[in-house]
């Protein structure tokens, strides 16, 4: 009876929704803090639940057996089973690579695993990154995974909370891109090895908790991250960079104080944009598909304050304009992907959370 | 400072911890900038230090308030049970109360809100302004014969 009266608030909104461009429909609930989503060839996804499950969509009906076989890890404050990607031979393969938080409250940190899907079990499994200085806050764990061209693998690891001056010191992962090869081992092109006191397998640092992380057709690296109370920012990657939190930021701390008076320094990257007051952006995604015309090469960014997805029209590596979008829906929208037959899917932010999937109101 | 009305010995006790506590967490923030090789101008460093004294106001200042009070009231009912000098017991509660508010909001909500106190040596420092306010409040209090 729940389900059903669920069902039919839904509908009433999409009778909202439909009169734009577009119609969002459930494609499942019930989903305790999905996080992100993977599609797979044969037309099933994936989707991660931040308490700890696996959970495989097919024929969009939502399984009620979890993918087994996860590892052991650590579930509390913004902790727990984060993104998902395919390898890019997937096909070949069955491989992929899933971010969760390890260790305890006391001592956790940010860890990275490959493995085979086979059916519905998780084999051959390898750790293949972990943050190397544990914490004692369950927040700010980045998590966000994607692939460079060359099959190199991107991390975003956040600062922790209470750790943000290492954001700034190369010698832990604190706040840092991290870029490794797919078995773990250590690219011979980072822009750091061979630099004395830092850690090999940085990318880039100076971040705060990078939540949105993007490789878009053109190769461009997109990495978006949560600010304080304000300055939430999409950067531009380049190897090496500094991107300068917390000595250079748009945002006041929680606390009413400055993190920095300065929002610019020499050596320090500045934003793309940033968002100030706060959207707490989260899910990243770059629409190639052919369903929305009018949404081709744009960006989409959900958003968990402003509850909202923001569209990003770019032109020559800057944001044109932006649209605030399904703000109808009223929910925090932690992951915002484009399947491969061009619709958008949408994941809710909530104990009882939904994966969605957008659609043109007219075929 | 027998005009001085008990209430306000607390008020005072608290607008002195919060004026020390403003101005060490924005200098320990400062430091660190420092630390990542900018330059902090005089004048940048007074600009930051009444922004903070401003922007801190509504929580730091309703922090302090709790924890003194709940602090105090300890203070004068181990003072009544057990004994001892007044003035140990507040100075006690002064030092005491701030970390041991700040570690009970990290135990709930995971993290630290008032950056200043991440540190050991930042905590201490918080912990010696609570000192201060105590002392401030076991002053005015002894002036009045309470």
């Amino acid at each position: 009876m729940k389900h059903l009266l669920k069902v039919f608030l839904l509908c009433l909104l999409l009778g909202t929704a439909s009169a734009g461009e577009y119609k969002i429909e459930l494609v499942a609930d019930g989903l305790s803090y999905p996080w992100a989503i993977a599609f797979l060839p044969d037309g099933d996804m994936l989707v991660t639940e931040r308490s700890g499950q696996l959970r495989r969509i097919s024929n969009g009906k939502l399984q009620q057996q979890a993918i087994g076989n996860l590892p052991d890890m650590f579930v509390g404050g913004q902790g727990g089973l984060m993104d998902i990607i395919l390898d890019p031979d997937f096909a070949l393969n069955q491989r992929l690579y899933i971010s969760l938080s390890t260790g305890t409250k006391s001592a956790n940190s940010t860890r990275v695993i490959s493995a085979r899907l086979i059916e519905n079990t998780l084999k051959d499994i390898n750790i293949i990154f972990t943050a190397s200085t544990s914490k004692d806050t369950p927040h700010h764990f980045g998590g966000r995974l994607a692939f460079l061209p060359d099959q190199t693998l991107l991390i975003t690891v956040g600062e922790g909370f209470d750790y943000r001056e290492k954001a700034q010191s190369l010698d832990n992962h604190f706040g840092k891109l991290i870029r490794i090869n797919k078995d773990g081992t250590i690219p011979s092109d980072n822009p750091f090895i061979g630099r004395e006191g830092a850690l090999p397998e940085i990318w880039s640092y100076g971040h705060r908790n990078p939540q949105g992380l993007l490789v878009s057709a053109d190769g461009t690296v997109w990495l978006h991250e949560h600010g304080p109370r304000g300055g939430d920012e999409l950067n531009i990657i380049e190897p090496g960079n500094n991107y300068g939190w917390p000595a250079i930021s748009f945002g006041m701390d929680y606390s009413g104080a400055y993190v920095t008076p300065y929002t610019e320094a020499p050596g320090m990257q500045q934003p793309v944009i940033h968002w100030t007051p706060s959207i707490a952006p989260s899910g990243f995604c770059e629409y190639t598909g052919a369903v929305f015309e009018n949404w081709k090469g744009n960006l989409f960014v959900a958003t968990l304050a402003e509850k909202s997805v923001r569209r990003l029209v770019m032109q020559g590596g800057k944001v044109a304009s932006q649209e605030i979008l399904f703000t109808e829906l009223d929910q925090r929208i932690r992951e915002v992907r484009a399947s491969a037959d061009g619709y958008l899917y949408l994941l809710t932010d909530s104990e009882d959370g939904q994966l969605l999937r957008v659609s043109p109101s007219v075929n | 400072m027998k005009f001085i009305p008990p209430f306000m010995h607390f008020m005072f006790a608290v607008l002195t911890t919060y004026l020390l506590a403003s101005m060490v967490g924005t200098q320990l923030v400062l430091a660190d900038i420092l630390s990542f090789g900018l330059r902090v101008s005089l004048r940048d460093r007074l600009l930051a230090t009444v922004h903070d004294l401003v922007g801190l106001m509504p929580a730091l200042f309703l922090l302090i308030t709790g924890a003194f009070l709940v602090a105090f009231v300890v203070a004068a009912l181990c003072r009544r049970f057990l004994g001892g000098k007044q003035d140990w017991w507040y100075l006690a509660a002064g030092f005491t109360s701030l970390p041991a508010a700040l570690m009970l909001i990290k135990y709930f909500m995971g993290a630290t809100l008032f950056a200043a106190a991440r540190t050991s040596f930042g905590m201490l420092l918080i912990a010696l302004c609570g000192l201060a306010g105590g002392w401030v409040y076991t002053r005015l209090s002894q002036n009045r014969g309470v």
